[in-house]
């Protein structure tokens, strides 16, 4: 039997320990190999470590322990694992409550609270002034309660709160990002207006990625523009970063994680989206793991749906460049002379002043801004032209001009009726090629206009009624026009109709 | 030419209608009954005329403008005290008040609180009756005010379009509220749009039942046969405020009006044609005043009306 | 079972109820010889000739004040107004003479009128667009019906026709095409009972209509997440089925009203006075608002796309008070 040791690995290059969260197996149990055995926090996030080799496991170390690198949490198989762990009975493991925030002290001294909260704490004897919450507004629900009642009595007034291991250690490595890297933040306003379009798009389902996979994209590209600045200061010498990597701050069970979107630069639009939502799928399972973490080029905080216009954030340990950006608001801009009304937003960029001088720095601030306010080539290349307005030609002469599948078709629209229905079938045709290749195959449709605002599109083959009928639903003709469509089989030739 | 004994009937009942108003104006200045009476002092004989030319079973939307239409139907006096004190024994449980008295045995199918609003109803019913009832009429009272609701323009037209059983009498007494008809209205006779929907228009002096009889016994006639609405214009003669208390010192003619009345009129006539004297009218005015008097005790000892009535009556 | 669409249902319902009672009668702009500019009354000219089933001029007040008129002599008129907005036009007529004359005439009166109200932003502009049901849910003697389904249409639609109180009957234009399965035969539902689309226990929405569809669309993709939302279609606004939201609302303790009328002293804003007066105790999130914001409703479909409440923001709101 094959004997291995599992040591405390090391995610990110900044690392220093690990918090043993939990045994994924018991204590002598028999483990696969690949089998997760244990879970692992650090100040990023929380991994799983695989056994490497299949074989009995005994514990080294018990839950809640703060393990350096490289320091045993088990062994597997072997001679080693003979002996019993002990388990230090005096270090109380940490209870894995989810990280909960008192309620924020109010001047008044009232404590919020929803009205279940109330009724379930009148119901069961407990005093909302104890009950914390992890709510952003600070108010106190049912489930707040709940656990609290489950849950040892609260610190009283005055005694200190212990923080979780992933919370110490976050806090450990931000007091040395901020003692040992100068920090400088440069803020900048962009003009937001490509921004917005693109959020439009992905609204509109013609952009399949999410505001933040631009940023990443746009923040990486311009950071290939400044290879310089691609550096970690370490051992008073700067030390190349192997790749441009963005961090990107994502919410897990367990609280914030920030993994990181490797190779960003070199990435399409379509590929960091899909690495994102791998990134944030993974940390909605608390399984982020080693290779998805460490060290990055840059980070994005992006806290603009809270409504925080600028920060001045703390750089992590060993990054060069941290990006925050602000929320996007409608502002009052002078352009030639006018005022005009501009979605903007603030760009709050915060730099280690041992990798970058003021002047580059800002070289690199104002590059950045140009490609937010631009998008060139940020968005892909080929970007779908949003489709035209079926409304935009049907007033033009009275006449609109559709293409039918393969087939051209100029309908009249000298009143009212025509023109309701010409915009539903421009509605319609606007649809048929989302349909896929197959819609396209529609040679031969005729089209009926029927008493009302009705038109009938007579098919050739009942498979073809069916398409022209789902396209007719998904086309939401309603919002164009009073017009009904509707698909059905040709009669036969020569029966007269 | 009315029939003598028609004619009669019409003078009583206006003069009924005269004392009972007078009665309801006492009672309020007594703190009896709320300010809510509009007077119709002036317009009675015209609009008793006009009912006594139609069958008790059809339907009438009457006008603001006093208690002479319920008088010419024969609703019980008691219940429109009642109805205007908030007592038990009205005919809509506190709901309307004066301004709403419903009596359908006797054709009388309410009134419109906005002004006008009535005219859009009454051809529905129109509908209504040819369709289930063939022969029955409605007849409409509005004033000159109302015609200028955009309503009139579009009942006048839809009616005249379906040839419905409907009656359109315009009460014309030349002051919406305080506002002539030289300021209000651009045609001299609301009669004369009549000739914009494709019906009849006629104006007749509201001083002259006979007039205003053979009037409306015309319009009812093309009514029933199915060849569709008439409008009659009444020029009539409003002697009192618009409501009871009313200074009208925006009225120049407000002291020599009482000359021109058409119940002062009507009892001449009917004492030169011999049908009363003067010592008969006496004791008609005094049997109705003892008809007021008991009404009005009935009234008084009834019970206030159950406050919880403001929560029926609202579906059915 | 078989499947009809919305518009459908409406015409079977119509033609059912006309062929049931003689009294029933229908009219309104268009609806005769065309079959309606939605092509929802077509057929009934030729089944039940012109003495039902007529034309009338473009005249809301004498439209709906006749259809009060002929309501109280004994008629059950059926009118179409076309588009929902112009209850605005009639306003004497729906308010005051509909949802009045049997009151303030001590209820003399049955008023059975159904006022049929093609609803929805249709990219028709301001005055052609929108869902104006809080005005008659905040009108007393009105009663309101926001069906959602072809099978609710036509039993809603049927009752309205049977009920001896006024009726406001809202069809969603939108849905004028939406096929589903409606049962063969003489099938009715009561006003005010509504009905949970979709069970789930985290957060309560409340929709009907063009919205109920994208309440049920944000809840299958917040399924995938773990959120479970429940979707109550009231079915009808007045009277308001608080009953079923209250027993829902008690096991989540979070509610979202997703509406199609301007937010402002909305139908919103009514059901969430109910749940503070009668549920207050069992709330355990802020309670929630998606509507129109207060603007009128544009013309062209940027515009009424960004003041529609979109998935996306159903979503929001739900993860918001699911977290």
């Amino acid at each position: 039997m094959t004997a291995a040791d599992i040591v405390m690995p090391m995610f990110g290059q900044a690392m220093e320990f690990g918090v043993l969260v939990e045994w994924l197996t018991a204590d002598g149990a028999e483990v696969a190999a690949g089998q997760p055995v244990a879970s692992i926090e650090s100040d990023k996030a929380t991994y799983e470590i695989e056994a490497p080799v299949a074989g009995m496991i005994r514990h080294r170390v018990a839950i809640g322990a703060e393990v350096p690198v490289g320091d045993l949490l088990a062994v597997i198989g072997g001679a080693q694992a003979a002996g019993a762990v002990e388990t230090p009975a005096a270090s109380a493991a940490p209870a894995l409550a989810p990280a909960a925030t008192p309620a924020p002290a109010r001047a008044d001294g009232r404590v919020l609270a929803s009205p279940r909260a109330r009724e379930l704490a009148r119901a069961i004897g407990v005093d909302l002034a104890g009950v914390t919450t992890a709510r952003a507004d600070g108010v106190i629900v049912a489930a707040d309660v709940e656990r609290h009642g489950a849950a040892p009595p609260a610190p009283s007034a005055g005694t200190m709160t212990p923080l979780s291991p992933l919370r110490r250690a976050t806090a450990r490595r931000l007091a040395q990002s901020w003692t040992q890297a100068p920090h400088f933040t440069q803020m900048i306003e962009v003009d937001a207006s490509a921004l917005v379009a693109a959020q439009a798009a992905i609204r509109a389902g013609r952009l399949a990625c999410s505001l933040n996979d631009i940023l990443i994209r746009a923040a990486a590209l311009t950071m290939a523009d400044f290879p310089d600045l691609n550096a970690s200061f370490e051992d008073d010498a700067l030390q190349p970063l192997p790749d441009i990597a963005v961090g990107l701050a994502v919410a897990t069970e367990a609280g914030l994680a920030v993994p990181v979107v490797r190779n960003a630069a070199r990435r399409s639009l379509d590929e960091i989206a899909a690495e994102t939502r791998r990134l944030i799928d993974l940390g909605k399972q608390g399984r982020i793991g080693a290779q998805d973490m460490g060290r990055a080029s840059l980070t994005l905080s992006n806290l603009g749906r809270y409504g925080v216009a600028f920060g001045t954030p703390v750089l992590n340990l060993g990054e060069p460049v941290l990006v925050f950006i602000g929320a996007i608001e409608e502002k009052a801009v002078g352009i030639d002379h006018e005022i005009v009304l501009q979605p903007r937003t603030m760009l709050s960029i915060c730099y280690d002043h041992r990798v970058v001088d003021g002047l580059r720095a800002a070289q690199f601030s104002q590059r950045l801004k140009q490609r937010l306010e631009a998008l060139e080539d940020v968005l892909p290349g080929e970007t779908e032209p949003s489709p035209t307005e079926p409304g935009g030609a049907r007033f033009a002469d009275g006449r609109v001009k559709l293409r039918l599948g393969e087939a051209d078709l100029l309908v009249g629209a000298k009143d009212a009726r025509l023109l309701s229905i010409a915009a539903a079938l421009a509605a319609l045709t606007a649809e048929l090629p989302k349909l896929g290749p197959s819609a396209r195959k529609l040679r031969g449709i005729e089209i009926r206009l029927e008493d009302g605002l009705a038109a009938t599109l007579l098919c050739e083959s009942e498979a073809q009624v069916a398409r022209i009928g789902r396209a007719i639903e998904a086309a939401d003709i309603a919002t164009y026009s009073t017009a009904i469509l509707r698909a059905e089989l040709r009669p036969a030739r020569g029966g007269g109709a | 030419m009315i029939q003598n004994d028609r004619l009669r009937d019409i003078f009583a009942k206006a003069l009924l209608a005269r004392s009972f108003e007078a009665r309801l104006i006492k009672l309020t200045a007594e703190g009896f009954l709320p300010p809510l009476l509009h007077p119709g002092a002036g317009q009675e004989v015209a609009q008793i005329a006009a009912l006594s030319a139609l069958k008790r079973d059809d339907p009438v939307l009457y006008s603001h403008r006093g208690v002479a239409y319920m008088i010419a139907r024969g609703t019980s006096l008691s219940a429109m005290i009642a109805d205007m004190a908030g007592r038990a024994g009205g005919t809509n449980n506190g709901k309307g008040g004066i301004m709403h008295v419903v009596d359908l045995p006797n054709g009388i199918y309410g009134e419109s609180g906005t002004l006008g609003g009535g005219l859009v109803v009454s051809v529905g019913m129109g509908m209504a009756l040819r369709r289930r009832d063939p022969g029955r009429v409605v007849v409409h009272f509005f004033g000159d005010g109302a015609s200028n609701r955009g309503t009139f323009h579009e009942a006048l037209n839809w009616a005249a379009v379906q040839k419905l059983p409907c009656i359109y009498i315009c009460e014309n007494n030349g002051w919406a509220v305080s506002v002539p008809t030289s300021v209000s209205t651009a045609v001299e006779n609301i009669a004369d749009r009549a000739a914009g929907y494709g019906i009849p228009g006629v104006v007749v002096d509201g001083a002259d039942p006979d007039a205003v009889m053979a009037a409306v016994a015309n319009a009812a006639r093309r009514a029933r046969a199915g060849e569709g609405p008439s409008l009659i214009e009444i020029k009539a003669t409003r002697l009192l405020g618009h409501y009871a208390a009313d200074p009208q010192d925006y009225r120049a003619d407000a002291a020599s009006v009482a000359q021109r009345d058409p119940l002062a009129a009507l009892r001449r006539r009917v004492i030169e044609l011999g049908l009363l004297d003067e010592a008969e009218i006496e004791a008609m005015t005094a049997a109705h005043e003892a008809e007021i008097d008991l009404a009005v005790e009935a009234v008084k000892a009834a019970p206030p009306l159950d406050a919880d009535q403001a929560f029926t009556d609202l579906y059915a | 079972m078989r499947t009809i669409s919305y518009g459908q249902a409406i015409n079977e319902a119509l033609a059912e109820e006309m062929d049931r009672d003689g009294d029933v009668i229908l009219y309104g702009l268009d609806v005769a010889a065309w079959g309606g500019i939605f092509n929802i009354t077509k057929g009934l000219l030729e089944r039940f000739g012109p003495e039902r089933v007529f034309d009338s001029p473009i005249s809301e007040s004498v439209m709906v004040g006749a259809g009060v008129g002929a309501a109280i002599m004994g008629l059950r008129p059926v009118v179409e107004l076309q588009y929902a907005d112009f209850i605005l036009v009639a306003g004497d007529e729906i308010f005051l003479k509909a949802g009045m004359w049997r009151y303030m005439h001590g209820g003399a009166f049955k008023v059975p009128l159904v006022v049929r109200l093609p609803s929805g932003a249709t990219g028709a502009g301001p005055e052609h667009s929108t869902c104006p049901e809080a005005y008659v849910m905040h009108s007393p003697g009105l009663l309101c019906a926001v069906p959602s389904t072809a099978a609710d249409a036509k039993a809603l639609l049927k009752e309205a026709i049977r009920l001896d109180n006024p009726v406001m009957f809202f069809e969603h234009r939108r849905l004028y095409q939406k096929r589903d399965e409606v049962p063969e035969g003489d099938v009715t539902l009561p006003f005010g009972k509504g009905v949970i689309r979709r069970e789930g226990r985290h957060v309560t929405v409340v929709a009907w209509q063009y919205m109920l569809s994208r309440a049920l669309k944000a809840a299958e993709l917040l399924e995938q997440e773990g959120i479970e939302v429940e979707i109550f279609d009231p079915r009808t606004l007045s009277p308001f089925d608080s009953g079923t939201l209250i027993e829902s609302v008690k096991k989540t303790g979070a509610c979202l009203v997703v509406e199609e009328g301007y937010r402002r002293l909305g139908v919103g804003a009514e059901i969430g006075a109910i749940l503070m007066e009668q549920a207050f105790g069992y709330l355990d999130r802020p309670f929630r608002r998606l509507a129109i914001p207060d603007v009128p409703m544009a013309s062209v479909k940027p515009l009424v796309d960004r003041v529609l409440p979109s998935v996306e923001a159903i979503c929001d709101v739900c993860r918001e008070l699911a977290a």
